[in-house]
């Protein structure tokens, strides 16, 4: 860390150029460079073992990078750690807590050591993440979704500018997600900025304004969740009874991009406007293949996602909903 | 730093069970030992004088003292080790909090507890001492009082100290646990041994050091005692210190 790059002052948090070497020699980070603007939900994506945990670390103050800088609210990590952190609130990976105190017991401890705001905003907290009825059973029996929760009203009580939760959908049922999602939206709404990493791509782009795509280490997009999807190749999946020939078929006609069969259909470069999809559809039916769907391709974070992972089999998608959590964990 | 102590001291007071039973060990063991010697006084008063007294008391700090090298590793080690253990030392971490305090007060707190621990014991026995029967010259003054509880506090700031060190330097409850017992129950001994080689080495064990502070014998000048005890408690305290500090949380 030689020199601070220039930071925008707009960005409540601005990695420049971070790199992490872990002993052993992997490097799980590789120059990445982010900002996130304040006052937006920002989402960072990437299949396991990307790094996503490995920057949320060094952002937290938990971790050093090898090389780079890191900048929270105007103050340096892990130089200025103390006030960096003073209003950043954060998960990572999965909340820990004293089991054998109850969930407001276990934030009243955090809380003495933030000062008697802190110890204020307690009831609050819980009661904004829908604990207040279980305030007072032990953690030891709150199920992996509560300790999620309870991990979020942590986060509340130093009033957070910055909150950074690293798959915080984890453990939660659909409802959950559903109510999760409107939680981090009113965040947004009061001012906070949230800074989100997660599996779930739909919910990435229903929840943030902006995105950065994480692959082997590397950003490989970054920007508006509208302008990261809208950079995609574009075109249409077609589904037929003859892909073979309608690839044949579709090689000739201007306007079309490349043609592709990837085991899923029939992916036709350039139509973007329905337009053009109609005679895409029109030139297949006309030559005698029943074409039974034509779908948008690229116009969805997870299609961009599969699209910038590029196939590549090492880095299988991640999925678009949580696995169901298996019987009997977290109670 | 006050409320970095007070927030320790609940989270290791808040673990009833195992303070329960720490405190029912030491008191059942001081029952059992009035019990006996009371029985022991009935059946051959000539024999056995004195129940209580300060010959009592001396009694019920030995007993607390020696119980104290395993109540004091189990609550030393458990606070030592508990948070870096389950990873929540991360949610502290997270508060921009001086990782070397995180260690640094759980020596204080865990040693508040343990004394806290022992108390009841102590009470019970200072009360025994007070009301059973004594032979002349040997009745319970404020200086028995005084030094027995000298005794216990001082076993259980070096007991339960060299269990958080041990604790927090493994960050496993477990190995922390196993390791400050067979310090303190085959090591001293062990230790001790060594005087056999060349008798100063008898300063070495922290037991001895124990033995010169509360002035019930031991081999060695006060101010070595002092170090010993500073060393055995502080360097594992450091070296635990040193290793948070390095730790990617």
């Amino acid at each position: 860390m030689a020199t601070t790059p220039i930071i925008e002052q707009s960005s409540v948090i601005a990695v420049r150029d971070v790199v992490k070497v872990f002993r052993g020699g992997r490097r799980a980070l590789d120059g990445v460079t982010l900002d996130v603007p304040a006052g937006t939900c920002f989402g960072f994506l990437g299949p396991n073992g990307a790094g996503k945990t490995t920057l949320i670390r060094i952002v937290l103050g938990l971790m050093r990078a090898t090389s780079g800088a890191v900048v929270v609210r105007g103050h340096e990590v892990p130089a200025e750690a103390r006030a960096a952190l003073a209003r950043v609130g954060g998960i990572v990976e999965e909340p820990r807590f004293y089991p054998y105190l109850s969930g407001r017991e276990n934030l009243a401890l955090w809380a003495r050591l933030m000062g008697s705001a802190a110890l204020g905003r307690v009831p609050a907290s819980l009661e904004r993440v829908a604990l207040g009825d279980r305030a007072d059973e032990r953690v030891g029996r709150y199920s992996m979704g509560m300790r999620q929760r309870l991990g979020v009203a942590r986060a509340l009580l130093s009033d957070p500018e910055v909150l950074v939760l690293d798959e915080p959908s984890n453990g939660l049922d659909p409802e959950g997600i559903a109510e999760f999602r409107t939680l981090i939206r009113s965040f947004v709404e009061e001012g906070r900025t949230v800074f989100i990493s997660s599996h779930l791509l739909d919910e990435i782009q229903k929840i943030c304004d902006h995105v950065a795509i994480v692959r082997e280490g590397r950003v490989i997009a970054q920007g508006p969740v509208a302008e990261v999807v809208a950079a995609g190749g574009g075109g249409v999946r077609v589904g037929c009874d003859d892909p073979g020939r309608a690839a044949q078929l579709l090689q000739g006609p201007a306007g079309l991009g490349a043609i592709e069969l990837d085991g899923r259909g029939l992916v036709v470069g350039g139509p973007a406007d329905p337009a053009s999809r109609a005679a895409v559809v029109r030139m297949l039916v006309e030559a005698g293949i029943a074409v039974d769907s034509v779908q948008p391709v690229g116009a969805t974070l997870e299609e961009r996602f599969l699209e910038l992972m590029g196939g590549d089999a090492s880095t299988p998608p991640p999925p678009a909903h949580p696995p169901p959590p298996p019987p009997g964990v977290g109670r | 730093m006050s409320a970095l102590i007070r927030v320790e001291i609940v989270k290791i007071m808040r673990r009833r069970a195992m303070l329960l039973t720490c405190a029912g060990v030491a008191l059942a063991a001081i029952v059992g030992l009035f019990v006996i010697a009371y029985v022991l006084h009935v059946q051959d008063e000539a024999a056995n004088p004195s129940v209580g007294g300060g010959s009592g008391m001396d009694a019920t700090a030995a007993v607390l003292a020696g119980l104290t090298l395993v109540i004091g590793s189990l609550i030393g080690a458990r606070a030592g080790a508990f948070d870096q253990e389950t990873r929540v030392i991360r949610y502290w971490a997270m508060l921009g909090t001086s990782r070397t305090a995180l260690v640094g007060v759980r020596l204080p707190a865990a040693c508040a507890v343990a004394v806290v621990a022992l108390l009841p014991a102590l009470v019970v026995g200072a009360g025994a001492s007070a009301v059973l029967p004594a032979e002349a010259g040997d009745g319970l003054s404020a200086a028995d009082i005084g030094s027995a509880t000298w005794s216990v506090l001082l076993a259980a700031v070096l007991w339960t100290g060299l269990g958080v060190g041990i604790g927090a330097l493994f960050g496993s409850t477990g190995a922390g646990i196993a390791v400050a017992l067979a310090v303190s129950l085959i090591g001293a001994p062990a230790l001790s041994a060594l005087q056999l080689l060349w008798s100063p080495l008898a300063a070495i064990p922290l037991s001895n050091a124990q033995f010169v502070l509360e002035g019930s014998g031991g081999d060695g000048p006060v101010w070595v005692a002092l170090l010993v005890a500073l060393l055995w408690v502080g360097a594992p305290m450091v070296g635990a210190a040193m290793r948070l500090r390095r730790a990617e949380l």
